[in-house]
């Protein structure tokens, strides 16, 4: 398939997990600072801060510190300045798609454009004036409906694979970071009755909580749900279940695109799972979780990057400079 | 400030400018003289400043919010509506965190009694050895079973959930009103009521500082574990299924604590164990959370007509092979005509003196006190002693005198089947009904877990009887039911 189209579609659903991930941290969050668990302060500054947008929050807001839901909620939401808000995420969705609408099915198209006009032209907002909960509960249903009528209406092949490759890694992104900000955001010293609640409300942020009940070797402490974020095979938005899903993606691709040779990116997401999964959790978890998060996070990057590269761009450069040398 | 008769309302001007109290009631949120009580006087006005309106739209909202998350009931006699929301208005019934220190060891001690007593009843019966219970009482129980005598429950705790029925008398103090001791329900809505006040008055919630009840299920769910010897074990919840009032409760708990929800039908018994059926075979299962009454719980023993239980499962029980939450039997405890003897059962096994009052009653089966009962029925509220839900009941100052009549028959008939009670005025608590504040009876059902330690859920269920004027709570009966708030200490 053409290169700039492949791009737009690895794009997609990326753009889809971060909105539907801002929704979902923000609902949690709301509900937990209300119980007196955290600050206000504690509670929204990681998250402004999730995706690197601190420095513009600064800016816009000044002095008025973290400490202010209305304006965190302004800020993820709806702000223009926030290259990371769910309008702008949501913006970005909808003009890479109408870029592929031929690529894309009719009825993908359809409920993208629907979501998009229901969020500007007044609908959304006088639900977010009214009641927040319900506005961040819809938004998450839509995006389960967009997952949904894509699985549903395209045909598996190039496109729709790149489009899953996007949205399993920016997947497993986005549930190491989170991970990351809560468990550095842990306070150990406080009591036990808290910690369970405390991992409760990030399972929650997954809607992990109930998947990770069902299993009764679990407990809720800070190693058990690490272990279930992150190693649960059959939970689809744990890291390693998001990378396996990425990678037979890409051996798809690879046998569409005709290609002997795996590429960059593909032998880096391949050596990475393996490494995920024949390391030992128990000193994973134990020892320098913090450190080994920070590191995938930035492995799950450069591996976006060099898909960028493999695909996308890198290819057309070689074979310039191989017809004009 | 707000008065008893018409006329001006000093500072409230919004929902609470119309609030009337009710006279010798005490009311959970305002002093007898209309000022809104300390603990909650910010509340107060901060909901004061809403607009009727506006309110009425914030109620539509957590309507809503109720029916999609499919937190409904379902009323026996209402076919073809199976599924109703329980009504649920915004304004929270509070309770202080003094009041609640006070109300938390009462029911703990209250129901540490009891559990000893169930395990004395189906054992060497001290208690009545001793004659501090008269033992013809007890054993006349419809929830005394001899057949479960000198079985000795895996984990050997007997309650492992109770919900104790608290109500508050016109001087502030909390008294006893009822023990359940078997099936408990209506903790969902604890749940569910919670999460959507939040959701629909984040702003007020937020002003105040509430002991959270989040973590319920999975608080019990621990206990359970807690008590079998394994440490890896299957847990379940038996419903009797879709048909049942409370199955929303089944389902959900099931999801929060992790269970498989199972009916009768997809569990048996082989060689005194139970199993499950599952598409990879039978599975021991090692802890059942039952939602089904004892009667039916097994045709081998109790109820041969039952289809909702499982054949052979007090084998099971007997053979310490798996835990019943809670345990078999229980109803002995939880019997209206053994309620009064509870403080005696204090005394007697814990040496201690009862930390909360209860509600005077008399026993029909005493000569001398059903003299005094149907003499005085239009002044009484006569129970039956193993009804539940509002059912069985006769309230004495508004039934005719056909009904006065009928019961005057049935407690000399079958005596040990009644007991009466003095009309209690419960406390009320402003209530949002018919786009107006009003003030309604409520009652406090907090629930107290049992495994290794002891647990109460901070608060509980507050039910509310809707109809004007009206004492009976109960779901099945109009009732309704709000949030309840127990401040954290300052």
């Amino acid at each position: 398939m053409i290169a700039h189209i492949a791009e737009a579609c690895f794009w997609l659903f990326r753009y889809l997990e971060r909105i539907e991930t801002t929704a979902r941290l923000i609902n949690m969050n709301h509900v937990f600072i209300l119980d007196g668990e955290n600050s206000q302060e504690d509670s929204w500054k990681p998250i402004i801060k999730l995706n690197g947008q601190g420095k513009i929050y600064e800016k816009i807001y000044k002095e008025k510190g973290y400490g202010n839901d209305s304006l965190a909620c302004q800020f993820l939401t709806w702000e223009e300045q926030n290259p990371e808000s769910i309008f702008n995420a949501f913006k970005n969705q909808r003009e890479n798609a109408r870029s592929i609408r031929d690529t894309i099915s009719s009825e993908l198209w359809n409920a993208l454009n629907g979501f998009w006009l229901w969020l500007t032209l007044g609908e959304g907002k006088e639900l977010y004036n009214k009641n927040k909960y319900l506005f961040y509960e819809e938004i998450i249903e839509n995006t389960n409906k967009l997952r949904g009528i894509f699985y549903c209406s395209m045909r598996q092949e190039e496109a729709f694979e790149f489009i899953n490759v996007g949205m399993m890694l920016e997947r497993a992104l986005q549930t190491a970071r989170i991970l990351l900000i809560k468990i550095e955001g842990n306070k150990k010293e406080n009591l036990h009755e808290f910690q369970g609640r405390y991992w409760l409300a990030l399972l929650k942020i997954f809607c992990a909580n109930e998947s990770f009940l069902k299993c009764p070797y679990y407990d809720l402490t800070r190693e058990s749900v690490s272990e279930f974020l992150i190693f649960e095979n059959s939970y689809p938005r744990a890291i390693l279940f998001c990378l396996k899903h990425a990678l037979i993606s890409f051996s798809k691709i690879r046998n569409y695109v005709n290609i002997e040779n795996y590429t960059k990116s593909e032998i880096e997401l391949s050596t990475l799972m393996d490494n995920l999964e024949h390391c030992s959790k128990l000193s994973y978890i134990n020892a320098g979780l913090n450190q080994h998060l920070k590191e995938l996070v930035l492995k799950i990057e450069n591996i976006c990057v060099q898909i960028q590269v493999d695909f996308f761009y890198k290819q057309f450069d070689e074979l310039y400079s191989n017809i004009s040398g | 400030m707000v008065q008893y008769d018409e006329g001006s309302v000093g500072q409230l001007s919004g929902i609470f400018s119309e609030y009337r109290l009710l006279e010798n009631t005490y009311d959970e949120l305002f002093e007898s003289s209309g000022c809104p009580r300390a603990v909650v006087e910010d509340l107060i006005y901060s909901l004061d400043s809403v607009s009727p309106d506006q309110f009425e739209s914030y109620q539509e909202i957590a309507n809503y919010i109720l029916r999609k998350n499919g937190t409904t009931f379902t009323v026996y006699s209402e076919q073809g509506n199976m599924d109703k929301i329980f009504p649920f208005d915004l304004i929270p019934r509070v309770i202080s965190a003094k009041e609640w220190q006070k109300i938390e060891r009462g029911l703990i001690q209250r129901v540490n009694a009891l559990n000893i007593f169930l395990t004395d009843i189906y054992g060497e019966q001290r208690i009545l050895k001793e004659k501090v219970i008269p033992l013809e009482h007890v054993l006349a129980s419809a929830g005394y079973f001899e057949s479960l005598r000198h079985i000795h429950p895996l984990g050997d705790t007997r309650i492992n959930v109770a919900g104790i029925d608290l109500i508050r008398r016109c001087d502030g103090e909390f008294l006893v009103l009822e023990d359940n001791l078997r099936v408990p329900s209506g903790v969902s809505y604890v749940l569910e009521n919670r999460l959507t006040l939040k959701n629909t008055l984040p702003r007020v919630f937020q002003q105040n500082k509430i002991r959270s009840v989040d973590d319920y299920p999975t608080k019990f769910i621990e206990a359970l574990r807690s008590l079998h010897p394994q440490q890896e074990n299957m847990a379940v919840i038996l419903t009797p299924g879709p048909y049942n009032s409370a199955y929303f409760e089944h389902g959900f708990l099931a999801r929060k604590m992790g269970c498989h929800l199972a009916e009768g039908n997809d569990l048996c018994v082989e060689q005194d164990k139970v199993f499950i059926k599952t598409t990879r075979g039978l599975k021991q299962v090692d802890i059942i959370y039952s939602r089904v009454n004892d009667e039916w719980l097994d045709p081998e023993v109790f109820r041969k007509d039952s289809l909702l239980g499982v054949k052979g499962l007090v084998k099971a029980y007997a053979a310490r092979n798996v835990i019943l939450a809670n345990a078999l039997g229980n109803g002995v405890a939880d019997d209206k005509a053994i309620y009064p003897f509870v403080p005696a059962m204090i005394r007697y096994y814990l040496n201690e003196e009862p930390i909360l009052s209860q509600v005077e009653t008399y026993l029909a089966s005493d000569a001398k006190q059903r003299e005094y009962i149907l003499k005085n029925l239009d002044q009484l509220v006569v129970k039956t002693v193993d009804a539940a839900g509002g059912y069985g009941m006769l309230f004495g100052p508004s039934a005719s005198s056909v009904e006065k009549k009928e019961f005057e028959e049935k407690i000399k008939k079958n005596p040990r089947a009644y007991i009466a009670q003095p009309i209690m005025e419960l406390s009320t608590c402003p209530t949002w009904t018919d786009k107006e504040m009003k003030p309604r009876r409520v009652d406090l059902r907090p629930y107290i877990v049992r495994g290794k330690e002891t647990w109460v859920l901070p608060g509980g269920l507050s039910r509310v009887a809707l109809v004007e004027g009206s004492y009976v709570v109960n779901s099945s009966q109009g009732g309704g039911s709000k949030d309840t708030w127990v401040l954290m200490d300052e």
